[in-house]
């Protein structure tokens, strides 16, 4: 893994390469693993076979009764976009407000939202659990979409601060110059320069709630289960129905692994586009 | 804009963040000195009022008492010390490993870099039934691949010995590319001019990096450290999915076994006691992410 | 229009515990240009961004013509900025940069179109104005800044080190066009910099500031020949005056080795003298000041010859023909009307 100069350049080489190819394959093959899986019929699963002709009856199967994949795909998507369209504006308000504002005891404030973000999901769902059956909202996609916010809204908020911060506040000096209000310099500024942010903040956030296990699996029973759980749930029974899950855990992947391409800018740059200086 | 009218900002993300994070803390602080019986009754009762006279007054910590007998709190301590502490060395050393060898061009390398994000956007769930599937000797993975070798797979699930290594192979699968990502940023901003400089005094390169490099990068590996070690903790739908905390416990980790007792078992007074055995070192481990990440003044 | 002036009266600014600006007392006449000079840290951007609206004073009034402004918001002074960093929009484009301000006043369609492409023809960047501010260079950028202050008609400019991230050869030409444009606009502007030449050129007046303080308000040449204090004087001037720690005995000055002969002066005792290197004139014998020369630096207009004195170092100019070798013996003279004292324990000058 260090470089090796000269005489062993080739050995070295070479193991650098084994390595890479090793950990693309680590990487690549449980997600094949899964998606094959997916689209293969039960005798294929069964024997085992590498090479095989694709079907596309599993997820046929899995949108029928019993399992009702469609309904639980619908919950997963509604809570997931509830959450994540009450938490990004609550939360690039509050990061605004952080990096822009002298506030006192933001400092507190900003640490008070830190440490909430350590808080263990399985503490967080004890008195729901009970709120939630005396409110009646249990299994219900609102509820569950209220409670979603503890996991992301945090979260959200760091990242768009740290992503605001780094907007020159420069610009905004000369938007008040030139004589824009507060809330222009938000919408004419702010927002455009920042919307790269927002965005891969929504989008992360929306990752986290889709993927979301406990709670939904603690505050739902049938009505608003989301696809996770409802994965789970097919597990009672083994070695049968893995084509099954395999279908469903494709339908559950796919959507994030569109989203990665768009996040994976994020963490491979993480830079501001526009020039300033 | 009006000093009053700037706090209407964070109004919003702070009344969630207490409804979300710090009502429920406070509840379930509150009910580890209660008892509740879901199945039983539909309110909790405090183990201890005044009423009940001050000689009786230990009764409110009747709970953690029962922790300290419970043979089963123990092995969750246990298992979670495996887990946290094998998930954590294997996923940061990994994590260092392939941010190194990542910091070099070469063949492979723009494709590994491109699939990194893909594990950290899995969901975890889905994560422990793929581990599951591939583990299953009958018709995972591995005996897809050794069928043609002739021979059976072994149950791994079903061990005790092996089975809590499947579980860590699945979070550190899912967390170690996430802790590359953070160290290659970090490894990106290490000043080129002062490598150079050390190998025109002479330097090879290992020392390079242990005198240049390394210290550079210490700050996010510490970080890197402490916010794997909490999300170990936080450790859940992998194990309720891969194991269910099987086989004979030995993966019971505790966020697992509190989860056990207070929605299988519904005795919520003793699951939020047990919650404070993970309460706690959160609570650590949050003050030095803090302390790590925060040590400039400004917020 | 008729031309604002700008006025301090007794502003101080603290930041928590710390002082960064002591009781300023500044008037900006009505269409004079005034350049705030000296180094990082004086409060020379703090008084600017008080001026702007950007900060506000912790004592003390500031006024815009005959208002007292204190209280009325930066975006309703009607000054127009120029930033260090230029401060444009990066997702507008040079069009849409230049006319921001005056979309936000309503003036909009045609009127703005044309008043755009006026000021942007001005700083002669007509050809670029469906550009985005990432696609030009840093001279551009500049004149876009400036498009912007220029494209309507504020009460005053403020410039904060506008050229000082432009590389030296641009500078000299941005000097002369903003000092071009003053005379064609004639509007009050309040310069910042830390750059003694753009001071020298661009202002009618120069306040030299240090640590929260005005040392000295006067027009550059006086701030130059007949400086009011120690840091003025060690601050104008490159490269800077020489100093010497003596004291005044006999009509003459002296320090170590060095004895000068000096006009009428009434002061006695301790006291610093300083002299320009131009001033200084070299001999291999008969001058006030034995030396010794340490380093010769041919500049091609003239030679800069470094000297150890046994006071310290000397740097004097010299013609550009004169080469001297290391370690030669030379003497150095000043005439003594070009000589500079100042009470070593105030730092003021002794003009008598």
């Amino acid at each position: 893994m260090s470089a090796d100069p000269g005489n062993r350049l080739v050995s070295g080489r070479a193991l650098e390469t084994t390595a890479t190819l090793l950990a693309c394959a680590v990487i690549i093959v449980p997600i094949y693993w899964i998606l094959s899986n997916g689209f293969k019929s039960l005798v294929d699963v069964f024997a085992l076979k590498w090479v095989f002709t694709p079907t596309l009856e599993n997820f046929q199967r899995i949108f029928a009764a019993p399992f009702d994949i469609g309904q639980k795909l619908l919950n997963s998507a509604i809570v997931s976009l509830l959450a994540v369209a009450i938490a990004i504006p609550v939360a690039t308000l509050a990061a605004y407000a952080f990096s822009r504002f002298a506030l006192r005891g933001a400092r507190a404030l900003v640490l008070a939202i830190v440490f909430s973000q350590f808080i263990p999901p399985v503490v967080i769902v004890l008195p729901y659990f009970v709120l939630f059956r005396d409110l009646g909202l249990y299994d219900t996609r609102i509820g569950l979409a209220l409670i979603e916010l503890a996991l992301v809204t945090p979260f959200a908020v760091l990242m768009l601060k740290s992503y605001i911060d780094q907007i020159p506040r420069e610009i905004e000096e000369a938007a008040v110059m030139d004589g824009a209000t507060r809330l222009r310099i938000i919408a004419d500024i702010v927002a455009p320069l920042a919307a790269p942010g927002i965005i891969t903040a929504a989008l992360l956030c929306f990752i986290l709630t889709w993927n979301d296990f406990l709670f939904a699996l603690i505050l739902t029973s049938k009505d608003a289960v989301t696809l996770p759980v409802g994965l789970a749930m097919f597990g009672g029974e083994e070695g049968v129905l893995w084509h099954l899950i395999s279908a469903g855990g494709t339908l559950l992947m796919i959507p994030m692994l569109v989203l990665s391409i768009r996040i994976q800018k994020y963490y491979l740059e993480g830079t501001l586009a526009g020039a300033n200086k | 804009m009006q000093r009053a009218s700037r706090y209407l900002f964070v109004v919003p993300a702070l009344l969630v963040v207490l409804a979300t994070a710090f009502w429920p803390l406070a509840r379930a602080l509150a009910l580890a000195f209660q008892d509740w019986q879901l199945a039983r009754s539909d309110a909790p009762a405090w183990l201890w009022t005044p009423a009940d006279g001050l000689e009786n007054a230990r009764d409110l910590a009747l709970n953690f008492e029962r922790m300290l007998e419970d043979p089963l709190v123990w092995n969750s301590i246990k298992a979670t010390l495996f887990f946290t502490v094998t998930s954590v060395v294997l996923a940061v050393a990994i994590g260092l490993a392939l941010a190194m060898l990542l910091s070099r061009g070469g063949p492979g390398k723009a494709l590994l870099r491109a699939i990194l994000i893909l594990p950290f956007v899995m969901s975890p769930a889905l994560i422990g039934v793929s581990w599951r599937f591939m583990f299953n000797p009958e018709h995972g993975l591995f005996s897809a691949l050794g069928r043609p070798f002739g021979g059976a797979m072994t149950d791994a699930l079903g061990s005790e010995l092996l089975a809590p290594w499947v579980v860590v192979s699945a979070d550190v699968w899912h967390w170690a590319p996430y802790v590359t990502l953070m160290i290659m940023a970090a490894l990106a901003t290490v000043p080129q001019d002062a490598r150079e400089a050390a190998a025109i005094d002479g330097a090879r390169p290992w020392q390079v990096f242990r005198d240049i490099t390394l210290p550079h990068i210490a700050p996010t590996l510490a970080v890197a450290t402490v916010l794997k070690c909490i999300f170990a903790l936080k450790a859940f739908d992998l194990i309720y999915t891969i194991t269910g905390g099987g086989p004979g416990n030995v993966t019971q980790v505790l966020s697992h076994y509190i989860y056990f007792q207070g929605f299988k078992y519904f005795d919520l007074g003793y699951s939020a006691a047990l919650a404070f055995l993970l309460i706690v070192p959160m609570a650590v481990l949050a003050w030095m992410y803090i302390r790590l990440s925060y040590r400039e003044a400004a917020a | 229009m008729t031309a604002t002036p700008i006025r301090l009266e007794g502003v101080t600014k603290s930041f928590g515990t710390t002082r960064v600006l002591e009781t300023l007392t500044l008037t900006v006449n009505p269409g004079e240009f005034m350049v705030l000079l000296g180094p990082s840290g004086c409060g020379k951007t703090t008084t600017m961004r008080i001026v702007a609206g950007l900060e506000s004073a912790s004592s003390g009034d500031v006024y815009l013509g005959e208002r007292r402004v204190n209280d009325l918001p930066a975006r309703e002074r009607n000054i127009a900025m120029v930033f260090q960093n230029y401060g444009l929009y990066p997702h507008m484009t040079i069009a849409e940069n230049i006319g921001y301000p005056l979309k936000l006043r309503g003036v909009d369609g045609a009127a703005r179109v044309e008043q755009v492409k006026r000021a942007a023809d001005r700083v002669e960047l007509g050809p670029y104005l469906e550009r985005k501010p990432r696609e030009l260079s840093g001279g551009q950028r500049q004149r876009v800044a400036l498009a912007r202050a220029l494209v309507r008609e504020p009460v005053a400019f403020l410039m904060d080190e506008p050229l000082s991230n432009l590389d030296a050869k641009l500078r000299g030409a941005m000097r002369s066009e903003l000092k071009h444009l003053h005379h064609e606009l004639g509007t009050t502007t309040l310069y910042v910099t830390h750059d003694q030449v753009e001071a020298m050129t661009l202002g009618a007046r120069v306040a030299v500031m240090n640590q929260g303080r005005v040392m000295q308000l006067d027009e550059p040449s006086r701030v130059y020949a007949d400086p009011a204090n120690l840091f003025v004087a060690g601050f104008m001037g490159s490269p800077p005056m020489n100093f010497m720690r003596g004291e005044i005995a006999e009509g003459r000055f002296q320090a170590a080795e060095a004895r000068i002969a000096i006009g009428a002066l009434a002061h006695r005792g301790a006291c610093i003298a300083g002299f320009r290197p131009e001033d200084a004139t070299l001999a291999t014998s008969g001058g006030a000041i034995p030396s010794r020369v340490f380093a010769v630096e041919p500049l091609g207009d003239s030679t800069l010859v470094t000297l150890a004195c046994a006071f310290g170092r000397v740097v004097a100019r010299a013609p550009k023909d004169a080469r001297f070798a290391i370690d030669t013996p030379l003497t150095i003279d000043v005439p003594p009307n070009r000589l500079f004292f100042f009470d070593p324990t105030t730092e003021a000058r002794i003009r008598s």
